[in-house]
């Protein structure tokens, strides 16, 4: 496909200009841990950006809403069927997004063919011990807790 | 997982993704066992009925397996959501599968679709999961008739609708009770509806938990396989009730409670 492996690290390059570029027109999410828990927030009525995923884990998402929804749904059929198949507990955000999401977001953003996600998420989720998680999760496939 | 994604839709059917999962609620019943005496255990009797807040859902947590009595705790008043009771007559663990896929569902139909199923799709949807799945089996031990309680916030009223056994749904406007004592229980609430000193649905709740507790005395003592009516049978009750702030059980303090004032009336 690419005779020299130059072209093929300049359409990876090309590739994250591009999202880059669409995802800097987003508005933001904002998370904020406090003492009774966390705060999840957005700004404006816009479509596509706060969502509840599972008893303890919530969604923000910036981007293209269409990929956002289809994150999304993929998050929420994940979750619901861990829960149903093994319990509520054994769903965690890091399962959810190590296993799940990582992994296809990745393959879809080395596939230079096709169209990439346009899409930066924040999940947060309380733990057992009611403290907050937070992650973010790029485009790419990178993911990270902070 | 990219192919999935594409092909995901956005309907909010639990069911529909269950099927995909590869998980199978009728085989799971076609493998109990097809048989009149069995060792598997089998409830006894629950009951639900209107009073002034909402309904009051109660049963005997005493199971039979055979003749034998088991005293294990076993909860066959089921919540599904904040506001919805189940409750089942029937085989536990059905009744355990059924709840677990009912609750999963509104669950993830509220949070796909990012608004609370109506009261009537979930009637529907509780309808359905019977139909599709309970009436192929033959056998006795696979049914279920239960009694879905609930507070629809949306309208700000009370509904009980029973389940026959063809997964048919019929709402309630009094009461009902299903399992064993059921034909005497629901004698007595016929009488107390029609010549007690105050329809039942206009009962407040002390009045209502009295008589729901004396209801499963009666349904225990003629339930007992024992050809002698003991007089005073022990049950093991469990009492709860749906109104607009939700559901709530009652704590074994307030059974004894309770229990001890439906003695001393007459």
């Amino acid at each position: 496909m690419f005779e020299e492996p130059y072209r093929w690290m300049e359409a990876v390059s090309t590739r994250h200009n591009y999202v880059q570029e669409k995802l800097k027109m987003g508005q933001p999410v904002l998370a904020v841990p406090y003492n009774e828990g966390l705060l999840i927030f957005g700004f404006a009525p816009q479509p596509g950006k706060i969502y509840e995923i599972y008893d303890r884990i919530a969604l923000g998402g910036v981007g293209h809403p269409a990929d956002v929804e289809r994150l999304r749904m993929n998050l929420l059929d994940m979750a619901h069927l861990e829960g149903f198949n093994r319990s509520a507990q054994d769903v965690t955000s890091a399962r959810l997004l190590q296993f799940g999401i990582a992994p296809a977001l990745k393959q879809n953003f080395e596939e230079i063919q096709r169209a990439p996600y346009i899409i930066r998420l924040l999940l947060v989720e309380l733990n057992e011990q009611g403290k907050p998680n937070f992650f973010r999760m790029n485009y790419d496939g990178h993911w990270e807790t902070f | 997982m990219t192919e999935n994604i594409e092909d995901t839709q956005a309907g909010g059917d639990f069911f529909d993704l269950l099927d995909r999962s590869g998980y199978n609620l009728q085989e799971f019943l076609n493998k109990l066992p097809v048989n009149g005496k069995s060792t598997v255990p089998q409830g006894t009797t629950v009951l639900a009925f209107h009073y002034e807040d909402g309904i009051i859902v109660a049963g005997d947590r005493r199971i039979m397996a055979g003749s034998n009595l088991m005293f294990e705790r076993c909860e066959k008043i089921i919540p599904i959501d904040s506001c919805s009771l189940m409750a089942v007559a029937g085989v536990p663990a059905i009744a355990f599968e059924i709840s677990r896929i009912l609750s999963q569902y509104f669950e993830y139909y509220r949070r796909t679709q990012v608004r609370p199923m109506s009261l009537e799709g979930k009637i529907r949807t509780f309808s359905k999961l019977l139909k599709e799945n309970l009436t192929a089996s033959t056998s006795g031990l696979t049914r279920v008739s239960p009694i879905f309680a609930t507070f629809d916030i949306a309208t700000g009223k009370p509904s009980i609708f029973y389940y026959d056994m063809l997964g048919a749904e019929f709402q309630v406007l009094s009461f009902t009770a299903t399992g064993a004592g059921a034909g005497h229980i629901r004698d007595v609430l016929e009488r107390e509806n029609q010549w007690g000193p105050k329809p039942l649905a206009q009962r407040c709740e002390k009045d209502a938990a009295i008589i729901a507790m004396k209801l499963l005395h009666v349904a225990a003592q003629m339930d007992s396989e024992e050809k002698n009516v003991l007089a005073d049978i022990q049950i093991y009750p469990i009492l709860a009730s749906v109104t607009e702030n939700g559901y709530k059980f009652w704590s074994e303090d307030q059974l004894t409670r309770i229990e001890s004032m439906s003695k001393e009336e007459k």
